[in-house]
């Protein structure tokens, strides 16, 4: 329907156009002076009164030196596996720039602070509250950033006044280097290790000095060794004991088979054994054999076999002959003899043996007193070497914690050194120097303070005309109403009367 | 002449002004015909498209009697209403009555109609004659307290009495006449003043028509004001 088209046609909220948002500005011009004015004002003043001029320093943080690690071992090994710092490294040695010690240094020797716009709100403050404020303040004025991908530590401040900004932050950078040697270092290193030094020093004269009184008192100079020598000699006259045991029982075997012998042996043996006929007696017994048998003959010749003449004939005869074969059988034997060598050997063996008998037992007695002497000796010294080994290990213990300590402090002091040298990890990179020049140039902060007093006077005139809850353009009636506005009419038109 | 996309070129002053001479030109060249701006030109102009789209156009149905009415009583819809009566007096050659209180025409002191200067009977109303087709009607209830169904008589005796009819009624935020007049007239106009009349106001009073199922023929902005220099509002 038509009227519907007219009266309750939707409108849109149209998209606004430059010259609707500059009849914003126009129309809100008071607004829009106000606020541009007050930045635009704030602006100036910036530049004549608050101009910064910024310092800059760079801290180099690099792994440094390795300094020897506090532990018991005499050579603790160096760290040197880290080659590059960490973040988290950097980041505390931020922090530590950051130190609230560190700022209320700074804030003591630069003065900074003062009196300010706000000073009469604080007349009862105490100094050191004034301190914390001011260190506060410097910590939010202080920029303390790491630079990404190097071990670098970027530190700027800005003051009205140039050199005020270099000073603060050489005062800074001392602080900082001495805070940071005081907490790289554990304190009181030094005055520990020499405490320990002359505590090990005194343990070492104590035993050192019972080692001596152990060793006047017992005469030994080596227990240990004069024991193992002990036990050498005892060893060899244990040996020699047995050994002579050995002998003794071979001697005595010796005896017994040399008496065997002797028993068995004859005292003289026949040297030379000559066995020959007795040629007299053969003869003579042949001799008469023959004679014998002539008689026989003869006697056979007269007499019969059976005769006794011829029987005892042949009675001499056989006589003869047996004689004759026994004289041959038995032939003179020319005997000689003499002594038995054997015999005289073994008599003789048998005397050495019974000497040597006597002197093995003799040997074997010493032997025997020795060993027990020397037995007795090494159970003393063993006792001995026990209780000096233990003295010498208490006392090589002692010497080698005191030799530890006393490198322990040498490695101690000459950190030391090298830390009251300002030879650290950490070190200046870029000194902080007096700007010459303001952060923001005067042109620069003029054509920024002109866009942001601009940028503020339009939203404060944008914003008043948001809120303003009166209608002012047509088309915010029809926004609002949802229908046509028909007429739009200035301000004091149609005033003419009628008549 | 098309304004613009997306814009009411009749709100634009230098459209305005140059509409009814300048149709279907190029704006640049409309722009350059364009000198100085006349804001009691441009507030006719408004005027005579107002009655055109309003009492005459055909596609807005048939609208004899208009009820206007402001948001605050301080709204002065006097001019207005005085502007439209003889905008439409001049557009037509029916006779108008613009209805409200003009002292000048019906003192306060002398608000009985039959002694009103130049005061005359027509059909059941008296007005006054201005133009030959334009009278003047005193306004609905500028003394007494009249009940609805007298209200409505007398705007039947308007309609009857009159081919067209102006009706100034008092302020629609703070009376219940404007709602019922509407609801008796072809149509309220609501008279927003850009320097008073707040967004919660005109929505409430519009509500009110709404509920009362009254044709809302659309609104008139008053009292507005250009900031912008006329040079840099035509560069822009």
């Amino acid at each position: 329907m038509p009227e519907e088209q007219i009266i309750r046609e939707p409108v849109e909220a149209p998209t606004p156009t430059v010259r609707e948002l500059a009849m914003v500005l126009f129309r809100r011009r008071n607004a829009f002076l106000s606020v541009a004015g007050t930045v635009l004002a704030a602006t100036i003043f910036y530049v004549f009164a608050g101009a910064r001029y910024q310092s800059e320093m760079k801290v180099l943080v690099r792994p440094g030196r390795a300094d020897a690690p506090v532990s018991a071992a005499e050579n603790a090994p160096l760290d040197l596996t880290r080659l590059a710092m960490s973040e988290e490294e950097i980041n505390s040695e931020v922090e530590l720039i950051r130190d609230d010690d560190i700022l209320r240094k700074v804030v003591r020797k630069n003065a900074l602070g003062g009196r300010d716009w706000f000073h009469f709100l604080r007349l009862a403050e105490t100094r050191e509250e004034r301190l914390e404020r001011e260190a506060r303040n410097l910590a939010k004025k202080l920029k303390v950033e790491p630079m990404k991908k190097t071990n670098l530590i970027a530190v700027s401040y800005a003051s009205c006044d140039p050199r005020q900004a270099r000073n603060v932050l050489e005062t800074l950078a001392n602080a900082y280097i001495e805070k940071h040697a005081a907490v790289q270092r554990p304190s009181g290193e030094v005055r520990f290790l020499e405490q320990q030094t002359q505590e090990s020093q005194r343990q070492l004269q104590q035993t050192q000095q019972k080692l001596l009184q152990f060793t006047a008192a017992h005469g030994v100079v080596a227990a240990a060794q004069q024991r193992d020598l002990a036990l050498q000699k005892l060893s060899d006259l244990d040996a020699s004991y047995r050994q002579t045991r050995v002998e003794i029982a071979e001697n005595q075997q010796r005896v017994w088979e040399l008496n065997a012998q002797l028993s068995t042996l004859p005292e003289r043996t026949t040297t030379q054994l000559r066995t020959a006929d007795n040629p007299e007696l053969l003869k003579a017994l042949k001799s008469e054999l023959l004679d014998l048998q002539l008689k026989r003959t003869e006697l056979l010749t007269k007499f019969e076999s059976s005769h006794r003449l011829v029987r005892e004939a042949d009675q001499q005869i056989a006589q003869a002959q047996a004689a004759i074969a026994a004289e041959s059988h038995s032939p003179v034997r020319d005997e000689t003899t003499d002594k038995n060598a054997h015999y005289e050997w073994a008599e003789s063996e048998l005397q050495q043996a019974q000497v040597q008998r006597k002197g093995l037992q003799a040997r074997a007695a010493a032997l025997a007193v020795q060993i027990a002497a020397y037995r007795s000796l090494t159970q003393q010294l063993g006792e001995d070497a026990i209780t000096q080994d233990d003295l010498e290990s208490r006392a090589k213990a002692a010497q080698d914690n005191y030799l530890l300590y006393v490198k322990k402090q040498d490695e101690a002091r000459m950190a030391d050194a090298l830390d009251q040298r300002g030879i650290a990890n950490v070190a200046i990179a870029e000194e902080p120097i007096a700007p010459a020049l303001p952060v923001w140039s005067t042109w620069t902060v003029l054509v920024v303070g002109l866009a942001a007093s601009s940028a503020a006077g339009s939203g404060a005139a944008f914003l008043a005309d948001y809120l303003d809850p009166v209608l002012r353009t047509p088309e915010d009636a029809m926004i609002c109403l949802n229908s046509p506005v028909l007429a739009s009419l200035p301000r004091n038109t149609l005033r003419r009367r009628l008549v | 002449m098309n304004p613009p996309p997306g814009r009411t070129g009749v709100f634009d002053p230098l459209f305005a002004q140059a509409s009814d001479q300048q149709c279907g030109q190029d704006i640049r060249t409309l722009r350059s015909v364009v000198k100085a701006w006349d804001p009691e030109i441009f507030a006719r102009e408004q005027v005579r498209r107002l009655v055109r789209q309003i009492f005459l156009s055909n596609s807005t149905g048939p609208v004899r009697q208009v009820v206007v009415s402001g948001t605050e009583p301080e709204t002065d819809l006097r001019p207005v209403c005085r502007t439209m009566a003889m905008e439409l007096a001049r557009e037509t050659a029916a006779t108008v009555a613009l209805v409200g209180s003009y002292p000048q025409i019906f003192p306060l002191e002398h608000q009985d109609q039959k002694e009103a200067v130049g005061a005359e009977t027509i059909g059941h109303t008296t007005g006054t004659q201005i133009q030959s087709n334009l009278w003047m009607v005193p306004s609905l209830s500028s003394r007494e307290v009249i009940s609805t169904a007298q209200l409505i008589s007398r705007l039947c005796n308007l309609r009857r009495d009159f081919e067209y009819s102006i009706v100034a009624a008092p302020s629609a935020g703070e009376s219940h006449e404007p709602v019922a007049m509407a609801q008796m007239a072809d149509g309220v106009i609501l008279v927003l003043s850009a320097q008073q009349t707040r967004r919660a106001t005109a929505r409430k009073v519009k509500q009110l028509f709404d509920s009362a199922h009254v044709r809302f023929l659309g609104s008139i902005l008053c009292d507005r004001t250009f900031p912008m220099p006329e040079s840099l509002y035509r560069r822009l």
